[in-house]
């Protein structure tokens, strides 16, 4: 099961990617409705569900704000 | 053809940017506008340029704003930075810091004061600096190296001196950038680096970039507003750099081409240098010849540009006849007539040669030769 942590943009978005990759996680930039329904045109992180929180984790301490996760 | 005005642009580029480019010419959608793979691809780009200028000037990615060119860059700087009160500048900047300072100046928000660079003593440049640095100074901009003489100002020093007065300075690194070690971490009172990609990075003309400090904490107010890819409803710019500062389509092929610059070692070399001192030595052994602003000991940072002037001839003149000759030089007032004043140079301003990797000893010697022959005519 997939879920998407919605960023601010898709500079942040690719940023996350490869911190993310850099921790074995493998995540695909996208668009989606639920991600527009968070704050409007946005780019989302898709990624294993059961990986969703180390992901919240890594970018926080990289200081990248999850805006939600849908 | 001698190819003497790589001030102005280099030539030639990087082979590698040139196949980045065609590449990218034809599968590139419009970045961060959309889902599908054309659109993903140039995205992914334009990442890759912030990425390679990041590392190589020393922030973060995200902090690297993509601009058409360094002017560009200046002006987001500026009028994304300063708000009121003084503005100190050096007397050697070019049009693209006066020109928006004026601007300003003329709204009534700000007021333009100089410091002199002394171009045969570091120490007294920067005396001279912090002497002007009062508590009316709300910002600086300097460039690293005046594009009509070359001397290098020395930026560690005067970026200390303005974060000791904390107030913000903004570089303009058009003739260092690609040729000199600029870190960002490593200047922690430079708030922010403006370059052109098409000097000494050998990219694509009409590109360039705002390099914000890792250490810069406010905000930059916005100079463009426009589509910006995401949160469409919101009638401001984004928060957050870059897209804050990049309103409308980016020219992912021009930074894709950049980006291949960028990997590329494009610094100063042994080379280039050998061929400046060359030039200097025939230039100030051939009678009739005045420079200006040029080296006066062994070991100045310079970039490799020399200013002269043909006594008795306008620039003008001159440089058309070098160009009958095949050697492109420009001359004038170089967009920047301050430095100009400060050098003192006739109302006709001046020559300028100036130097990429690519220029030879071949070449610096016909045209040693060239000049002669004009001098005697």
């Amino acid at each position: 099961m997939y879920k998407a942590l919605v960023l601010s943009s898709v500079t942040y978005a690719q940023k996350a990617q490869r911190i993310l990759a850099s921790a074995g996680i493998r995540s695909t930039i996208m668009r989606s409705a639920a991600v527009r329904a968070v704050k409007g045109c946005a780019y989302g992180l898709r990624l294993q569900a059961e990986q969703v929180d180390q992901a919240v984790e890594l970018l926080t301490a990289q200081s990248i704000s999850v805006l939600a996760i849908v | 053809m001698i190819y003497f005005d790589n001030a102005a642009t280099t030539l030639p580029k990087s082979k590698k940017a040139l196949r980045a480019y065609k590449k990218a010419f034809q599968s590139c959608g419009n970045a961060s506008r959309g889902g599908h793979p054309y659109a993903a691809h140039a995205s992914e780009l334009l990442y890759l340029c912030r990425e390679r200028l990041a590392e190589r000037f020393g922030t973060e990615p995200e902090r690297v704003v993509l601009t058409m060119n360094a002017t560009h860059a200046i002006n987001l700087a500026i009028k994304g930075i300063i708000r009121e009160g003084d503005v100190l500048i050096s007397d050697l900047e070019h049009n693209a810091v006066y020109r928006p300072l004026y601007a300003l100046e003329k709204q009534g928000c700000i007021r333009i004061r100089s410091f002199h660079v002394n171009i045969g003593d570091d120490e007294a440049t920067v005396q001279n600096f912090q002497n002007a640095l009062d508590e009316n100074v709300r910002a600086c901009v300097m460039l690293h190296a005046s594009n009509i003489c070359g001397r290098v100002l020395p930026l560690p020093a005067l970026s200390e001196a303005a974060k000791q007065a904390g107030v913000p300075l903004i570089c303009d690194a058009s003739q260092t950038a690609g040729h000199f070690d600029l870190r960002l971490r490593e200047l922690p009172g430079l708030t922010a680096l403006c370059m052109p990609g098409h000097k000494g990075l050998y990219g694509p003309l009409g590109t360039g970039a705002l390099l914000v400090s890792p250490y810069f904490e406010g905000v930059l107010e916005t100079l463009l507003e426009g589509g910006s890819g995401s949160f469409s409803a919101d009638p401001e710019m984004p928060a957050l750099l870059p897209e804050r500062l990049e309103a409308g389509t980016m020219n992912a092929p021009a930074f894709a081409a950049l980006a291949a610059a960028v990997a590329e070692d494009g610094q100063t070399g042994k080379k280039e240098e050998q061929i400046f001192s060359y030039l200097l030595s025939g230039l100030r052994a051939t009678s009739g010849v005045t420079l200006y602003g040029a080296p006066t000991r062994e070991g100045m940072p310079y970039c490799p540009i020399l200013l002269f002037n043909i006594d008795g001839k306008d620039s003008e003149t001159v440089a058309a006849a070098l160009a009958e000759a095949d050697v492109c030089v420009r001359a004038g007032l170089h967009c920047s007539p301050l430095a100009h004043r400060a050098l003192g140079t006739p109302d006709g301003g001046a020559v300028r040669i100036s130097l990429s990797k690519h220029n030879t000893f071949g070449e610096a010697e016909r045209f040693l030769a060239i000049l002669s022959r004009q001098i005697t005519r």
